[in-house]
Order: structure tokens, then sequence, then C-alpha cells
């Protein structure tokens, strides 16, 4: 086996997975190569230090935590704040829709009555006071106006 | 949430020595274990088989969205010279651990602190085994280059 066998099988080696006639070969090379030995006694100790790092204890306030940031979740401020400008645009454009509606009324009560004058005009050849409509009413302007 | 205080209880450490080993710092790990319980519960255990595989996942994804938002040179924290008075070789292995690619990194945690074998780690990373095998290698040789002054001493 020669030396980069040897390192691209060490951590086999170390876990246990390399095969019989691999492992021969493997402490084969270890009994004859000082750098390779030297390699794997270096990785073993390595993994036995790691072992021995302290892992500190997680907070004991961690699950309080996580129950609070759920209970708060059923009213989440970016929920509140998102219904708020949704129903507050629907409100806009319910007060807008009856202004413009407003406005689509006068002008056809405007046309309607244009169209009416236009007809009497031509069948009686009587000239028709002018009218103005506003605020859904209709207003005399006198003689002249427009509609 | 009295099942799920009970999931903590029993799988909290386990998951909280995943986190630490990943990033070596208390706070940040208290905080990773919070998030991974919150989103744990938000989004339930329906059709979860493996509540430790779970949990780690979800860990997992939150370390590496941290350190996304963070700058990447910073966290990997690429070992310099070392000076002579850094005597400690624990501490010196955790920094070489946190220089190590966050790929390398994390198969070598699940195997050297969280005990996993390479079937396991292979299935909570979904990666093929070939694949564990060769990061661990990787990590463990690229430790030792780091390491070697130090494990001289």
């Amino acid at each position: 086996m020669k030396c980069n066998d040897f390192k691209r099988n060490i951590s086999l080696f170390i876990d246990g997975y390399l095969k019989e006639d691999l492992k021969k070969e493997f402490e084969e090379h270890i009994s004859s190569c000082k750098e390779c030995s030297e390699f794997l006694k270096d990785i073993l100790k390595i993994s036995e230090e790691v072992k021995k790092i302290e892992i500190p204890e997680p907070s004991p306030f961690i699950f309080e935590r996580v129950k609070n940031r759920l209970k708060e979740r059923v009213f989440p401020k970016a929920f509140v704040l998102k219904v708020a400008f949704a129903t507050s645009l629907s409100l806009l454009a319910v007060i807008f829709s009856f202004h413009f509606v407003n406005k689509g009324r006068e002008e056809y009560a405007r046309r309607y009555i244009k169209e009416l004058y236009i007809i009497k005009e031509k069948s009686t050849g009587y000239q028709m006071p002018v009218y103005n409509v506003e605020n859904n009413y209709i207003v005399s302007t006198g003689r002249s106006g427009t509609f | 949430m009295e099942e799920w205080e009970k999931i903590y209880n029993e799988e909290s450490e386990y998951i909280y020595r995943f986190i630490y080993g990943m990033v070596y710092n208390q706070d940040d790990a208290n905080e990773v274990l919070q998030e991974t319980f919150y989103r744990a519960i938000k989004h339930g255990k329906k059709g979860v088989k493996n509540m430790r595989a779970y949990l780690i996942r979800i860990a997992r994804n939150i370390i590496y969205d941290m350190w996304r938002k963070r700058k990447q040179e910073e966290e990997r924290m690429r070992e310099r010279e070392e000076s002579a008075s850094d005597v400690d070789l624990r501490m010196d292995i955790e920094k070489a651990i946190k220089g190590l690619i966050p790929e390398y990194r994390e198969v070598f945690v699940l195997k050297e602190i969280n005990g996993l074998n390479y079937d396991e780690i292979a299935a909570l990373l979904k990666i093929p085994i070939g694949t564990v095998k060769s990061r661990l290698n990787r990590a463990r040789i690229e430790l030792r280059e780091k390491l070697r002054r130090k494990l001289e001493m």
C-alpha cells in the first residue's frame, strides 16, 4: 500500500469500515512507514481530544422563550399591521367608488337631459331652457349654459 | 405543548451538542436551539419519523442561514499562524474545527461529537455514503495538517 492510499483509507480504518484484505495491507504499512504511523497517531489523538471538549449546557430558559414566541404568534405585529393596511385600502376603495359612482350618475343624467332636449327641440322647434345637473338634482342655469 | 416539552427534555442536549460543535459560541448556540424548536413546533410533527434527525436538519438550516447573513470569512475563521503562547490543544482543536468548510465540519461534528455512524450521517444529510467517507477523511486530514505542530508538543 502506498502512502496516498493509506491516507485515503485512514477514516475507514479508524471507524471500522475497511475490508479485511485492505485492513491487513493497512496494518503492514503502519509498521513499515514511520510517517504514516505518526499520521494515524495524530488523527486518533485529535479524535480523542474532540471527545473531551466540554460542551456547555444550553440555557435553561430556552423552552419558555419558545412558548412565549408561539403565544405572540397568535397576534403577531406584522399580521395586525397587514390586516390594518388591507382594511384601510378597502375602505378607501369603497369611498372612492362612491365618489366615482356619483360622478357617473351626474354625467349620465346630464347626457340624458341633453338627448331629451335635442329631441324636444327638433320635434317642437322650441328652444328649451338649459338646465344643469348638480348633486343629482336638475337645476336651471337660465337661458344659456352648458351641459 | 406537553408532548413538545417532553421532546425538548429528551432531545435538546443532543441537538445542542451538534449546534455547539458547529458554531462554538454559547450565545449563538442557544439562539439556534431556541429557533430550532420554535420552527419545529410551528411546523408540527405530522409525518416526522425520526424526530432527532428532523431537529438536526432544522438546526443545520438555521446555522447555514446565520452564516449566510454574516460574512463567510468571519465565520470560517481561517487559521492564521498560531502564536507560541497558545498551548491549549483543545482550544486549538476548536479553532481548527471552526476553520473547516461547513460541508466537512458538519460531517466531522456528527461523527465525532454526536457519535453517528456513516449510514446515519448519510441519511440525515441526504448525501451518499461515499460523500460522507470522503468529507470525513478530508476533515481529519485538514485538522491534522493544521494541528501538526501542536500535536508534537
